[in-house]
């Protein structure tokens, strides 16, 4: 959908007049600024007797009145089509025009093993339907070098949320009803949204742009790829979903390519809050993280993408309290101040490759994450056992490897994927290994079918005593609008 | 000039006697060779006069390239599912049809920027490559006019034999 605002008509006038001065053959291999080859635009109106307009058939013909290669006729990929209005002249209004399109998936998932596994009575005991994504895209194309756009999740949450472990031993469920002073008192259930990201983005230059606001880390493909139509599997690796990286930052970012014939090698350099509590409205130290990207893309041989990704940024919690002091006259006054409940430094490294080759897809990232904690500022451990320990200081290493070929029949892509991660920043869960197999079904280029089956062995069952294995099944349909 | 402008005109008459169904020598030379060469079309008074087919490819996957003007080439593109249009996408972007349209699909969820615009008129598609700075796109050589320019592509026009912007129907 398009949205026009100011419209700025480029009207040409030129281009409201006749139609063009017939289908001859220009010199292909003449040079634009050559004496003897004159702008051929030129050449026209100086052979007002040549028998004028008169366009070839095929030259008239609309391109979309020519055989279709297929049935069907798509429209999805195209950001707008030129035509001429009413009169016969041609409409250029390259106004801002805002685009709103968007994805959402329909999901449904079931932990199989024994109903004793107590990854099953954490995370599901049910089979369960739901929607999981609805994320809606506003972008608009600023002016020629001015760019913007706004991602917002829409959420069911927290309406059912069961994180949180009373002392008594329940889980308190998060009841978002309310009554619908619209509908006579109805009892709905409101929820919430969640801002996937929202930028302004200059380009300055070929080899640079410049963003800000709030984006997805640029590392790896899986965040990149971040709707569920674009992604192959219907869940997450396990590196992606515990943050490795921060999946998003607010803060500037520049970023660019450089073409050398086949080769591709482009950069990202980000400067940000960092990871907090509360990153996306403020730092809560004086500290910036810094991070980047460096990847190459080649296309002599299929397509294939090498990267390295980097982040380094500081952590900070603290609460603010305030007393009642006094001031140098001994008046009682306001006095503001916080305490830092955790603070540590962290660093993130990562590669990853990725291959194309007709319907073959093959990528993996590899990465770790490690923090320091301030031992001024180390937090007690948050679980089930209740013995005061500290948290210790941790590197998590982690990746995944995924193969997919999407074949010729029915658009189908079977997949398999194998992943790690060690999980050393909580004593709940031990290091885990698992196995997934899966297809991919796209039966038109906005809808994506999806089921996989995994099972993830863990080392242990970690201090909460949850199984030491997890299979599971899901199924989604995503799709594009 | 006189003799160009002659030349053209001689063509353009023998063009319009046939009905238009005079092919070019363009035409005539890509044949022989087999398949559709497309010629890929700018302004006529643009200073480019050549292009990769790499760089081809990235134009019309929304990446930026600019001209030795300084204009960012604008890429426009002919409807989805068009002969010429799956043409193009198969000898340039190495697509089939449905593989284009779950790359731009894709893409747009990536939050890059969308597809090049379509323009569903020959006679349009030329005059806007004729007036806008920096715009290219790509016709039979058939539909050539003198409003546009053919540029090489990996330093080959369409009636050489290994053109790489050609496809088979």
């Amino acid at each position: 959908m398009n949205i026009r605002h100011c419209p700025v008509a480029l009207a040409l006038a030129a281009l409201t007049t006749a139609l063009p001065a017939g289908a001859q053959t220009p010199d292909p291999e003449k040079p634009a600024d050559a004496s003897a080859g004159a702008p051929a635009s030129a050449a026209a109106p100086a052979a007002p007797d040549a028998p004028a307009a008169v366009p070839t058939p095929a030259a008239s013909q609309a391109l979309s009145e020519l055989p279709p290669a297929s049935d069907s006729l798509a429209s999805e990929d195209s950001s707008g089509t030129f035509a001429l209005d009413d009169s016969g002249s041609l409409d250029i209004d390259e106004g801002t025009k805002l685009e709103l399109y968007g994805f959402a998936d329909f999901n449904y998932t079931q932990l199989l093993g024994s109903r004793k596994n107590e990854w099953r009575q954490y995370v599901a005991e049910y089979p369960s339907m739901y929607v999981g994504h609805l994320n809606l895209y506003l972008s608009s194309k600023l002016s020629k070098n001015w760019r913007s756009l706004a991602e917002v999740r829409f959420t069911y949450a927290p309406l059912g949320n069961e994180s949180k472990a009373n002392p008594d031993g329940t889980f308190q469920t998060i009841d978002t009803a309310a009554a619908d002073y619209g509908e006579i008192q109805r009892t709905i259930n409101w929820s919430g949204i969640e801002i996937q990201r929202v930028w302004l983005e200059y380009q300055a230059l070929d080899y640079l742009t410049i963003r800000g606001g709030q984006w997805l880390t640029p590392y790896g493909y899986w965040n990149d790829d971040h709707g569920s139509p674009a992604i192959v599997g219907v869940f997450k690796p396990y590196t992606i979903n515990d943050q490795l990286f921060p999946e998003r930052q607010t803060g500037l970012e520049a970023y660019g390519k450089f073409f050398i014939d086949l080769t591709t090698l482009g950069y990202f350099v980000t400067l940000s809050n960092g990871r907090g509590p509360v990153d996306a409205v403020r730092d809560l130290d004086a500290n910036k993280a810094i991070g980047g990207r460096l990847f190459l893309e080649t296309t002599a041989a299929g397509e294939l993408t090498v990267g390295l990704n980097a982040y380094k940024g500081r952590y900070t919690a603290s609460t603010k309290h305030f007393s009642v002091g006094t001031d140098d006259a001994g008046n009682p006054k306001v006095v503001l101040a916080r305490t830092i409940d955790a603070s540590y430094s962290e660093l993130s490294l990562g590669a990853d490759v990725k291959f194309l080759w007709k319907g073959l897809q093959v990528q993996g990232e590899l990465m770790m994450n490690e923090a320091h904690y301030d031992d001024d500022h180390r937090p007690r451990t948050v679980g089930f056992d209740q013995r005061p320990t500290f948290v210790a200081d941790y590197r998590r290493i982690g990746g995944y490897g995924l193969i997919g070929y999407r074949l010729p029949w029915w658009t189908l892509m079977p997949y398999g994927m194998v992943q790690h991660l060690t999980f050393t920043n909580t004593d709940a869960v031990g290091p885990v290994t698992s196995w997934t197999g899966g297809i991919n079904l796209r039966p038109t280029a906005n809808v994506v079918l999806k089921a996989e089956f995994g099972i993830a062995f863990f080392d242990g069952v970690g201090s909460t005593g949850f199984g030491s294995d997890l299979p599971e099944f899901g199924a989604q349909a995503a799709w594009a609008f | 000039m006189g003799i160009l402008i002659a030349r053209r005109q001689i063509v353009t008459l023998a063009a319009a006697a046939a009905g238009g169904a005079l092919p070019t020598l363009f035409t005539t030379a890509a044949q022989a060779v087999g398949g559709v060469a497309l010629a890929v079309i700018i302004a006529p008074n643009s200073k480019l006069t050549h292009i990769s087919l790499a760089d081809l490819r990235r134009v019309f996957t929304s990446e930026r390239i600019t001209d030795p003007d300084g204009n960012a080439l604008v890429a426009l593109n002919h409807p989805p599912r068009t002969a010429d249009r799956v043409g193009f996408d198969n000898a340039v972007l190495k697509m089939e049809a449905d593989v284009v349209a779950r790359y731009w699909i894709d893409r747009r969820i990536r939050g890059r920027a969308g597809p090049p615009r379509t323009v569903d008129n020959v006679v349009l598609l030329r005059r806007f490559v004729e007036k806008f700075s920096g715009a290219i796109a790509y016709l039979r050589p058939a539909q050539l006019s003198a409003e546009v320019r053919a540029i090489r592509v990996d330093d080959k026009l369409p009636n050489d034999p290994d053109y790489p912007v050609r496809y088979v129907p």
